[in-house]
């Protein structure tokens, strides 16, 4: 099991693990994704309070959902790197920085597009808007830091910290914000109940999530693979890799 | 526990030597408090209702100014490395930061506050619970203030990331104490958030220092 982990810190040994992993996972995400998005949008049903404006959740509520993840993930190599000292923990986490970041601008804009013919205005100062726009707030952090670090030719352990010290901070963050106001819905689905909308609105939606996380880890591989192929390319193996293509 | 008492003896040493560290962000604070003021305009209750939220906001911008230079001169002049090869834990040493951090930002504040406040026409009671909120929140925007500056200390002009860094973290302890102010204001009951606001003290107690010193073992070792 440990030298399983080990042989998968290597930066060489991941790079020709995940050679087709992009590829894969894009192709797939792109299907669910095409397939998610024809059936939200032209042949779900419009609700029967917000009318066709509710189709904006298949872009939004999956958004809303790998973006707290891909902090999540980004956490746990964080944690990984601190602990086993593995680089390419680094790497992974750095890689996946940016994307958690434009998701949760993703959410945070199809939010307001949707708020304005529902609730009437574009933003409010809501827990759930106000908690995305906090976790917005500490991928920009994150992202600063390391550019301010990389540029000093440091890594990125401070950045792994933050990262971790975010982790604990967010649901104290999301709690607090909460208890402050709210004027957002419920979550619209959770693991545990039957989701309390008909299965021609939750399909399509379950569709989109899945096509979601599999973008964002074709993404995040390819990242990661650049940022591997970029550190080494004065190694005799990335040269030969280069020589190949 | 002596390791901790001279660092802070060293501390209040350096802040006599170099008046500015601590009396910069008061007076920014004072000024912040003021441009405040002048934009809200000088109806009375207007400022009433305004004036403990920009008296805390300044505080805490304040004390990011003075975060800025807080581990800045022993990284410097090597006296942190010092403490990374001792057998010093470096645990006590950044509490010890953070305490003698706190006495030199918060300590005038709060001395400042009641003054501060009359001349903003808040009545006695106001005053007295806008100095018990600063006195909780303040332990833990040091201690998180701390992090930040560890996390920044081998940057240059590291002023404005620190910000973008922490002002986030900022956001529980300030909810938690405005809605102290409120529910003194109405005469509700204030122990939920007094108490909130001691949890999270207790946290950042726990956790902020340990992060505070795996940053500066980082950054010594680099």
């Amino acid at each position: 099991m440990l030298g399983w982990f080990h042989r998968l810190g290597s930066p060489k040994t991941f790079f020709g693990m995940s050679q087709s992993w992009p590829k894969t996972f894009g192709l797939l995400s792109l299907v669910l994704l095409a397939l998610g998005t024809v059936w939200g949008l032209l042949f779900a049903p419009p609700d029967y309070q917000q009318g066709h404006s509710v189709r904006i959740m298949y872009v939004h509520v999956p958004a809303a959902a790998v973006a707290q993840s891909c902090y999540l993930i980004m956490a746990i190599s964080s944690a990984v790197f601190l602990i086993w000292n593995i680089k390419l923990a680094d790497w992974a986490a750095k890689s996946m920085a940016p994307i958690g970041a434009s998701l949760a601008f993703l959410v945070l804009i199809t939010g307001a597009i949707w708020g304005k013919p529902t609730w009437g205005t574009w933003w409010v100062w809501d827990a759930r808007l106000t908690s995305t726009l906090v976790l917005l707030l500490l991928y920009l952090g994150i992202i600063a830091l390391r550019n301010a670090l990389e540029e000093k030719g440091n890594d990125g352990r401070p950045c792994a910290v933050l990262a971790l010290v975010g982790l604990v901070n967010l649901p104290i963050i999301k709690y607090s914000v909460d208890w402050w106001f709210t004027l957002h819905q419920p979550a619209s689905f959770t693991l545990t109940e039957k989701p309390k909308m008909p299965p021609e609105m939750w399909i399509p939606l379950l569709l989109m999530a899945a096509g979601y996380y599999l973008f964002v880890f074709s993404v995040w591989t390819s990242r990661i693979r650049n940022e591997i192929i970029s550190r080494e390319r004065k190694t005799a193996w990335a040269k030969a890799w280069a020589g190949s293509q | 526990m002596t390791f901790f008492y001279r660092t802070i003896a060293r501390e209040f040493l350096n802040y006599r030597r170099k008046p500015g560290l601590f009396l910069n962000p008061l007076i920014f604070f004072g000024l912040v408090v003021f441009l405040f003021v002048v934009g809200l305009g000088p109806d009375e209750a207007k400022l009433n209702q305004a004036a403990s939220i920009f008296i805390l906001v300044a505080s805490l911008l304040s004390v990011l100014m003075s975060a800025e230079s807080a581990f800045d001169q022993d990284y410097e002049e090597g006296s942190l490395e010092l403490v990374v090869v001792s057998s010093n834990s470096l645990l006590i040493y950044s509490l010890a930061k953070s305490l003698a951090h706190w006495v030199v930002t918060f300590l005038p504040l709060i001395l400042l506050v009641p003054f501060i406040g009359i001349g903003l026409f808040l009545d006695v009671e106001q005053i007295w619970v806008l100095c018990l909120g600063i006195l909780l929140v303040s332990p833990t925007i040091i201690l998180l203030a701390s992090v930040g500056a560890a996390m920044t200390i081998s940057l240059p002009r590291n002023g404005v990331l620190i910000g973008l860094l922490v002002l986030p973290f900022y956001v529980p302890p300030l909810i938690f104490v405005t809605g102290l102010f409120e529910a003194a204001l109405l005469k509700q009951n204030v122990f939920p958030y007094v108490y909130w606001l001691i949890g999270l003290l207790f946290l950042a107690l726990g956790l902020a220092p340990s992060a505070t010193s795996a940053c500066l073992r980082i950054a010594a070792e680099d």
